[in-house]
């Protein structure tokens, strides 16, 4: 499907081809940079006072490459259901929890393993839904793909919770290794249909955080034992059925980016700002993954001014792009939040698109420096 | 102090490894040394040496937590033999995460990690209202408040937990930590808060020596 500007009408960009962001995520992209925000980086419901302020700016600087979210299988059923992360009656913790008790995400899904091991080995089953994906559209000549959050370790805590599963590790090592097993012909079968002619994507998304604010969660030989060959088996295979691996992963990751690029991971988000150092990260990488660099969530974009939200855009195409080349595309580090003033969103979207149409029409990019080189964005 | 099952313990406990520390702990107190001595130069000397390794960064949580892990451990059986009138009991510490946040696992680690320098931890949970911070400070002898926030649009609510607790005259008598992935020093100092720590095996040595 050619890409046809017309169906764009508000836009104020020329919308990039799926070959041409093709290009970019091959090192050998000729145009401007993408901008890749998706469905998961910005979820409407969660800012109803600004609806249609989001939506005309959604116009005005659509996505260059559409991620449509999958249909998610509940977290708990009954025996007999085949869309559900467990079908163990009676399992759901909430269900136990005691009159005014709260309960927070990591305590929400967790289970013993006595529980774990009564799951019916093959759900959730990806064939089961009517749509393996969201707020499906037909092919417009986009780039496209579908985002399946919690690859590995981002699964196996929503299932035994993160205190536990980090202790596996050490004291369940061969029920954690069976586990990813079982996920892992799960998402098979999600490339298997993501890839077939019913949906024919570009590319699958996952994401797996793995990274704290000042060090991964997890040392590289957890890695390397549990989650590595995991991973490379499912890259492998989306490879194999000819689409690209995209992977959010937050915090800092840094000694686990050598494997990520050995096992031929296509594109890397968001080199979160403040956990790691992006020129360097830039500078040893940057010729063997494409980056899916994202704005700093936590200072820059809701406490910064709308003029440090240029420069910090500017910094990161001067780090991340090359032109002429590519190897990177933009969108926010994480969720663009509701205390990200409108003044911020707009400047952001905005630069993303002038500042990235200058440097590929330039032939080079320039030598901005970030605003948090020379100030401290708070509160 | 050189004692082959003392040793043995340091290395067990850093391991995580429980039931030996559970029956290493039994031995030691067997062979007639002294409970504070198995403490001391057991359990406490392994959790110290991981803490040393934490800071330089050659081990990371799951390491952290196996080891506390198996601490408590030895801790359960030791316990009977460290009544003691010379030892004052650790203070009692109210954890949470703040007001529209559900995000509990930075929580509930410090919470382990205080629990394996022997505090007691009273735990809120997620979501928690002012009111609910200043009730249960209302109802209890805690020295500490603990607050929690990953978003940054639910770490406001630190400060209306302070002052809360201002409103209530109860500011003097508690010692107010904040931490989170988006919150900072300048942030904490803004708030008026008195401990900010970016990491859980940190915060909880800092409370110890500032509580000593």
């Amino acid at each position: 499907m050619p890409l046809d500007q017309s169906k764009f009408p508000k836009a104020k960009k020329n919308i990039l081809s799926r070959e041409e962001v093709k290009a970019i995520i091959r090192g050998e992209g000729k145009t401007r940079p993408a901008q890749v925000v998706t469905p998961l980086l910005f979820v409407p419901e969660e800012q109803p006072e600004r609806e249609a302020f989001m939506k005309n700016l959604f116009e005005e600087y659509p996505d260059d490459a559409v991620f449509f979210e999958y249909t998610r299988p509940a977290n708990f059923g009954k025996p007999g259901d085949r869309y559900v992360w467990c079908d163990v009656e009676g399992a759901d913790p909430m269900t136990k929890l005691a009159p005014g008790a709260t309960i927070g995400i990591d305590e929400k899904t967790a289970l013993e393993w006595d529980v774990i091991k009564q799951i019916t080995r093959d759900i959730p089953d990806p064939y089961y839904p009517k749509s393996l994906v969201q707020n499906y559209f037909e092919d417009d000549g986009r780039y496209r793909g579908i985002f399946w959050t919690r690859l590995s370790f981002e699964r196996l805590w929503h299932f035994r919770g993160m205190s536990e599963t980090l202790m596996d590790f050490y004291l369940n090592p061969d029920e954690i290794k069976d586990l990813l097993d079982r996920l892992k012909h799960i998402l098979f079968k999600v490339i298997d249909r993501a890839s077939s002619d019913e949906y024919k994507f570009d590319a699958i998304a996952f994401t797996d955080d793995i990274g704290m604010q000042d060090r991964p969660f997890f040392s590289e030989d957890i890695f390397i034992e549990f989650l590595k060959p995991h991973y490379k088996e499912i890259i492998d295979y989306a490879h194999a059925h000819g689409l690209d691996v995209w992977l959010h992963t937050c915090g800092n990751v840094e000694p686990f980016i050598p494997h990520l690029v050995e096992m031929g991971l296509d594109v890397l988000h968001p080199i979160q700002k403040y956990t790691m150092d992006e020129k360097k990260i830039a500078d040893l990488y940057g010729d063997k993954l494409c980056f899916w660099a994202g704005m700093e969530v936590q200072r820059i974009l809701p406490f910064g001014t709308p003029e440090d939200v240029r420069e910090e855009m500017r910094f990161l195409m001067d780090t991340y792009y090359k032109p002429g080349h590519g190897h990177a595309v933009f969108a926010s580090g994480n969720r663009l939040g509701k205390d990200i003033s409108s003044e911020n969103m707009a400047a952001f979207f905005e630069e993303m698109y002038l500042y990235g149409e200058k440097i590929s029409a330039q032939g080079h990019a320039e030598d901005h420096k970030s605003p948090t080189s020379y100030k401290d964005i708070h509160p | 102090m050189d004692n082959p099952i003392l040793n043995e313990l340091v290395i067990c406990v850093t391991r995580g490894k429980v039931k030996d520390v559970d029956r290493l702990c039994r031995e030691a107190l067997d062979s007639g040394i002294n409970a504070f001595d198995v403490l001391d130069h057991g359990l406490l000397l392994a959790m110290q040496g991981v803490a040393e390794r934490w800071k330089l960064g050659t081990v990371f949580i799951p390491e952290v937590l196996i080891a506390a892990r198996a601490l408590n451990a030895g801790l359960a059986v030791l316990e009977p033999h460290l009544v003691s009138n010379t030892m004052k009991p650790k203070a009692k510490v109210i954890i949470g995460t703040v007001k529209d946040d559900l995000h509990d696992i930075g929580k509930n680690i410090v919470a382990l990690m205080l629990k394996s320098h022997g505090f007691e931890c009273i735990d809120l949970g997620v979501d928690v209202a002012p009111e609910k911070f200043v009730e249960a400070l209302k109802n209890s002898d805690a020295q500490v408040i603990c607050m929690s926030a990953l978003l940054t649009t639910s770490m406001i609510h630190f400060k209306e937990v302070i002052e809360a607790i201002k409103a209530a005259g109860l500011r003097d008598r508690v010692l107010i930590c904040v931490g989170g992935a988006p919150v900072t020093e300048t942030f904490a100092l803004q708030i008026e808060a008195d401990i900010f720590e970016s990491d859980a095996v940190t915060f909880a040595e800092r409370l110890e020596k500032r509580l000593a």
